[in-house]
């Protein structure tokens, strides 16, 4: 397999992007959050993809209130496995430990799945809770990022990493800059500078 | 080489900087972010930002201080202007330009971004930009403060209302609270209370009223005059005017009046017998009403009357019964009489004594807080002295006089001390605990003597006399002799013990000759194992080894049925429960038997019943023995038909199962006469199994270990039709994850070590040659470096000299046995970390635990197999073999994909709910939904778990769906 050159529509930004995009946002309040959550998962359902979310804050009765409104059956996109919605902890946090090569099988089996389900592309967003730190396999977290980035070359999921920026010292924010390719400014998803390639960025971690 | 305009890469990292600044919340995080973002732009190596002269953040956080930097931390309130000097940099000593940029908003200046710059040059080309960042800075920092300020201003607000409503709240609720509980008050009376006027017109009533004179709502009584309603009727059917109404009495001329002899009418027109007080209300030293108790006396007026016509009634009863009295006091008289008559005469020593005394002891002792009598009675023997004092023997019969030897009553009376021996007192203070506990029956064995010096073993039993179970002045005491039969049960306990330690000599000593006979036979059937792996063997040799193998075998289960009958009569048998797949278990005796049942062309039927759990815990070495012995004898005893094997099982409770296993035959069958025998030791079913061989124990021994596991064994059987055994035994549930991997997973042949084994020496120590010389070439075949020691001396030599990583340890040696020899290495440089291994052909379970405790890792029994041999090696050095036909040891078998056919136990309700969850991709809730199933469903859990963890909703859902079709999803 090899990144698709289809784009897509994210929800939230006015231009294109290609399908496998990895984009970070830092988000001040739970209004910002959730608002590019909706919207995410609406233009992923609209275009006929598949998607995943990640988070210890969504209630499920506001996305079915939002969807109805686009005309859209929350118990049929569940039914035909177009929306899954979990638990930040009980996916990056299973057994107790934060562990990269199993979320990056699990993204992967995410990915073949929907391939194997005949929809149109895959997406995922995911916010990431400061629990991490204290965890085992949490020093881990930015390799595990920059290997995503990598990995989405090949396995076209398009994947939104959700940050809050109350949660995270500011220090962390930085860091969490440098394995993101592009990140979302003032409502506009913009490339970032401050992005290592993850063959530089991996070679850093080994030593 | 150096730029001459500003990099876009640098001002776009500066941007973003500048655009992300907003959502940071605090000051610290904007310090952190900042600090860190600019820290490596621009020739910047050090950047620190400072609030009112003291330092928020620093990045690197390592970064030393420079002593003469701390004069920029504050910038003065005028200064908009970057501070730029040189400085040397520690620890390099070499020198550095710091550039102070002012965080200045129009209204205030709150201090500096000091950056430590390497390259004055590329700095300069970015400084605009980073002046223009720290602008922002300033104002993010400015507006954090007037959010915080605002935030505690609408803390401070909302405070004050708080406050001023609780206020509020509590006056309005004392208003409340004193009008409710005056209305309570009134309501909670049971009497009939209401207030008039001056002119007589009710003011208020309560509930009691109302419903006294026979009305719903106050609105039909308030504001309307209480005497025309309610009193305007005497009893006797004259008007009764409102001047003379006792009531007016209190607001005309301000008296209370009180008043039971007049009557009131209810709204229904019924009147009633009322009592009535009547007081004046004074507001301001003025009369403005009274206020009225009323209560209905009707029934009390009845009881006052029914009272005395019950008085009159009573004075005629006690007449009568005075005189039945006198009748009854002769026919007790009569009675007592017949009583002496049977006392004295009956052939059973009988004692009348009276407990009254001992009786208020007790209720002493109780009313001081003592309830449980016996711990008092067996820690205080002055109370058990004082009740004997208090308790009095008051008569005995003549039987008691013969008993004890005396002459008469008071020879009897006046010598107790010698009656009642040392060896009595137990049972007496037995006695006095059973009274005061309120026992009024109790019967005891004990000793006494006779005056004679004779000792008599008694039946004691005393009971209350009917009718003086308060008081316990007459409590009967009857004797019975029972020293003879005291005398002839000691007799059959002797002869009874005599017996046992002859059959536990016997056992003992059968052990001992079945290790003798266990030792050689391990020779014979270890190196026949041996030849027959060499290749150069021709066909002839090879079956002459299989029948020497055979014979050996034979003989070796011959030595065991010995065994196994010997251990069980020396009471040295234990239960070894474990947890085993009973499934594999059956279908491997079915595969074993169908072998031998196709020989015979026999059928053979294995029926493993609906329901019948998978995982249990129980002793499966002895069940396997058990079904071997009962399925040998069926196709043993069986010329044409079949054999079925068939087991069931019912759910007791909780986990608790009864398992039910059957062997049915269409052999010869057993006759009727030989059945009950047929489970006894040395016992062959006569004629017709004359020319069949076996020891006779095999029944014997499943019978007894059939009760040992709890369960009971028996038998049904038509001479030429057939017979079915069949057992009951319990056992309970496993969880899959318990149950052992039985050998059998890894029955290939090895046939050595896998290449990346490392060297293992392996020191075998054993005196008799033969055994040490076949255990040698069994191991050396696959690879390992042997050496031999004849004894535990020898033994310890060896392994000062070569170190050897595992030992096999013989424990019953000439010179130095085992034990000894192990606890020796075991105190020696790396003792503890080789691996010891006992083997020994002693097959008791006390031994076993002897042999752990001197240090060994593992026991084996003689004779072993090399199968047993190299996988306790293999478990112990986590070896890795190559197999017969293989290159690697065999693989884990993967888990199989879940299928519709694991869900057939599982309740439609439960799979609706899990698939619910399943279309939500509720991870947490389907995980604890699988914990709840049954143990008996441990094979699906694990497969269901492993389909959640693997993001496998699609083949969840698709599976779940066809088990019971798609679902609502809420």
């Amino acid at each position: 397999m090899t990144r698709a050159n289809k784009t897509i529509n994210l929800g939230f930004a006015k231009q294109q992007f290609c399908a496998g995009s990895h984009i970070c946002q830092i988000f001040s309040n739970d209004d910002e959050r959730q608002d590019i959550l909706l919207k995410f998962l609406l233009s992923g359902l609209q275009s006929g993809e598949r998607n995943a979310c990640f988070s210890e804050f969504l209630v499920a009765t506001a996305l079915e209130e939002f969807l109805d409104n686009y005309g859209i059956s929350y118990d049929e996109v569940y039914a035909s496995g177009a929306l899954t919605l979990s638990g930040t902890r009980s996916i990056y946090f299973q057994g107790g430990r934060f562990d990269p090569d199993r979320m990056l099988a699990l993204v992967r089996n995410f990915y073949q799945d929907s391939m194997n389900g005949g929809f149109s592309a895959a997406r995922i967003i995911g916010e990431m809770t400061p629990e991490v730190e204290h965890l085992p396999g949490g020093e881990r977290l930015l390799e595990y990022e920059s290997k995503i980035s990598l990995f989405l070359e090949e396995h076209p999921v398009t994947a939104v990493c959700q940050y809050g920026a109350r949660i995270f010292s500011g220090a962390t924010i930085m860091d969490v800059l440098k394995v993101h390719p592009l990140m979302m400014v003032r409502g506009a998803v913009v490339r970032n500078p401050f992005f290592i390639a993850p063959e530089e960025f991996l070679s850093h971690c080994k030593h | 080489m150096l730029r001459n305009k500003p990099d876009s890469e640098v001002l776009g990292r500066i941007l973003l900087l500048q655009s992300t600044l907003h959502v940071m919340p605090t000051e610290e995080k904007i310090g952190d972010f900042i600090c860190k973002g600019v820290s490596d732009i621009a020739g910047v190596s050090v950047a620190t930002l400072c609030l009112e002269g003291i330092i928020v953040s620093r990045w690197p956080q390592d970064a030393k201080d420079i002593p003469e930097l701390s004069q920029y931390y504050t910038v003065p309130e005028e200064h908009r202007q970057t501070i730029s000097a040189s400085v040397n940099s520690y620890p390099l000593g070499n020198s550095a330009s710091i550039h102070a940029i002012p965080l200045s908003t129009t209204k205030h200046n709150y201090g500096s971004l000091l950056l430590q710059v390497e390259s004055a040059e590329e700095f300069a080309l970015y400084h605009p930009y980073l002046e223009n960042t720290a602008n922002l800075v300033a104002l993010v920092i400015e507006n954090r403060r007037q959010e915080a300020d605002q935030r505690q201003f609408n803390i401070e607000l909302e405070r004050q209302v708080q406050e001023q409503t609780i206020h509020l709240a509590k006056a309005n609720d004392a208003l409340r609270d004193n009008e409710e509980r005056v209305r309570l008050l009134l309501d909670s009376t049971a009497e009939a209370i209401y207030g008039l006027d001056l002119k007589g017109n009710c003011t208020f009533c309560n509930f009691a009223c109302l419903r006294l004179l026979g009305f719903e709502r106050p609105d039909q009584l308030l504001g309307k005059n209480m005497h025309v309603i309610t009193h305007h009727t005497r009893s006797d059917g004259t008007p009764y005017p409102k001047k003379d109404c006792q009531i007016y009495e209190a607001f005309q001329r301000g008296k209370g009046t009180h008043v039971d002899d007049e009557i009131f009418w209810r709204a229904d027109g019924s009147s009633f017998a009322a009592e009535y007080w009547s007081y004046p209300i004074v507001r301001e030293d003025k009369i403005v009403g009274s206020v009225v108790t009323l209560l209905d006396i009707t029934n009390r007026k009845l009881a006052e009357e029914e009272l005395n016509n019950h008085r009159t009634h009573l004075e005629e009863l006690v007449k009568a019964r005075t005189n039945e009295i006198e009748s009854a006091n002769q026919a007790l008289q009569e009675s007592e009489e017949r009583y002496r008559r049977i006392f004295e005469d009956s052939p059973i020593s009988l004692w009348e004594e009276d407990f009254s005394a001992f009786k208020i002891y007790v209720d002493q002792l109780r009313a001081e807080g003592i309830s449980d009598f016996r711990s008092y009675f067996e820690t205080h023997p002055d109370a058990v002295i004082k009740a004997a004092a208090l308790i009095k023997i008051v008569d005995i019969n003549r039987a008691t006089i013969d008993l004890y030897r005396v002459d008469n009553k008071s020879q009897f009376l006046g010598n107790l001390n010698q009656v009642f021996t040392e060896s009595s007192h137990k049972a007496f203070r037995e006695e006095i605990i059973a009274i005061a506990e309120g026992e009024t029956t109790f019967e005891i064995e004990s000793t006494n003597q006779t005056l004679a010096g004779d000792e008599i073993h008694i039946s004691l039993k005393l009971s209350t006399a009917p009718g003086y179970e308060k008081t316990l002045s007459k409590v009967l005491v009857s004797i019975n002799d029972i020293t003879k039969l005291k005398k002839t049960e000691a007799e059959m306990y002797n002869a009874k013990v005599l017996a046992e330690g002859a059959n536990r000599t016997k056992s003992i000593f059968l052990a001992n000759m079945s290790h003798e006979l266990r030792t050689p036979l391990n020779a014979v059937l270890g190196f026949s194992e041996l030849m027959a792996r060499d290749p150069q063997v021709s066909q002839k040799q090879s079956e002459n080894l299989k029948i020497i193998k055979r014979s050996g075998e034979h003989l070796l289960a011959l030595i065991n049925d010995v065994l196994d009958m010997s251990k069980i009569e020396a009471g040295r048998t234990e239960l070894e429960l474990e947890s085993i797949d009973l499934h594999l278990l059956l279908q491997d005796l079915g595969d074993m038997f169908r072998l031998r049942t196709n020989d015979k062309k026999l059928g053979f039927n294995l029926q493993l019943r609906h329901g019948l759990p998978r995982y249990v815990s129980i002793d499966a070495g002895k069940l396997r023995q058990v079904l071997i012995n009962l399925l040998g004898n069926a196709v043993k005893f069986t010329e044409a038909g079949k054999v079925i094997l068939r087991a069931n099982a019912n759910n007791l409770f909780d986990g608790n199962w009864q398992l039910r296993i059957e062997v049915e035959d269409t052999g010869v069958g057993i006759p009727a006469e030989k059945i009950e025998d047929i489970f006894k030791p040395f016992t062959q079913t006569g004629h017709l199994l004359a020319n069949q061989q076996g020891t006779g124990l095999g029944l014997a021994i499943s019978s007894q270990f059939i009760q040992l596991m709890g369960g009971t064994i028996s038998v049904e059987s038509m001479p030429n039709k057939g017979s079915v055994f069949h057992f009951e035994i319990p056992a309970k549930v496993a969880d899959a994850s318990e149950v052992v991997q039985p050998l059998e997973k890894t029955r290939q042949r090895i046939v050595g070590l896998a290449t990346d084994e490392p060297e293992w020496r392996i020191l075998i120590v054993e005196d008799e040659a033969n055994n040490r010389l076949l255990l040698g070439q069994m191991l050396a075949s696959v690879g390992f470096n042997i050496r031999y020691a004849a004894n535990g001396e020898e033994a310890i030599h060896q392994f000062q000299d070569w170190h050897p990583q595992l030992i096999w340890m013989d424990m019953r040696m000439p010179v130095m046995d085992g034990y000894e020899a192990t606890r020796c290495i075991r105190t020696l440089p790396n003792g503890e970390q080789t691996k010891i291994l006992a083997l020994t052909a002693n097959a008791f379970k006390e031994q076993e635990k002897q042999i752990l405790a001197a240090g060994c890792d593992a026991v084996l029994h003689k004779p072993y197999n090399e199968a047993l041999i190299f996988k306790t090696m293999g478990e112990q050095l986590g070896l890795h073999y190559i197999y017969e036909g293989k290159d690697e040891s065999p693989s884990q078998n993967s888990l199989p994909k879940l299928g519709i056919e694991d869900l057939q136990g599982l309740h439609d309700a439960w799979l609706m709910q899990f698939l619910r969850n399943a279309y939500m991709g509720d991870i947490e809730t389907m995980l604890s939904l699988t914990k709840t199933l049954p143990a008996t469903e441990s094979e699906t859990k694990v497969k269901l778990d492993h389909c959640i963890n693997n993001f496998q909703f699609q083949h969840l859902i698709k599976t779940l769906e066809e088990k019971i079709g798609p679902t609502e999803k809420n």
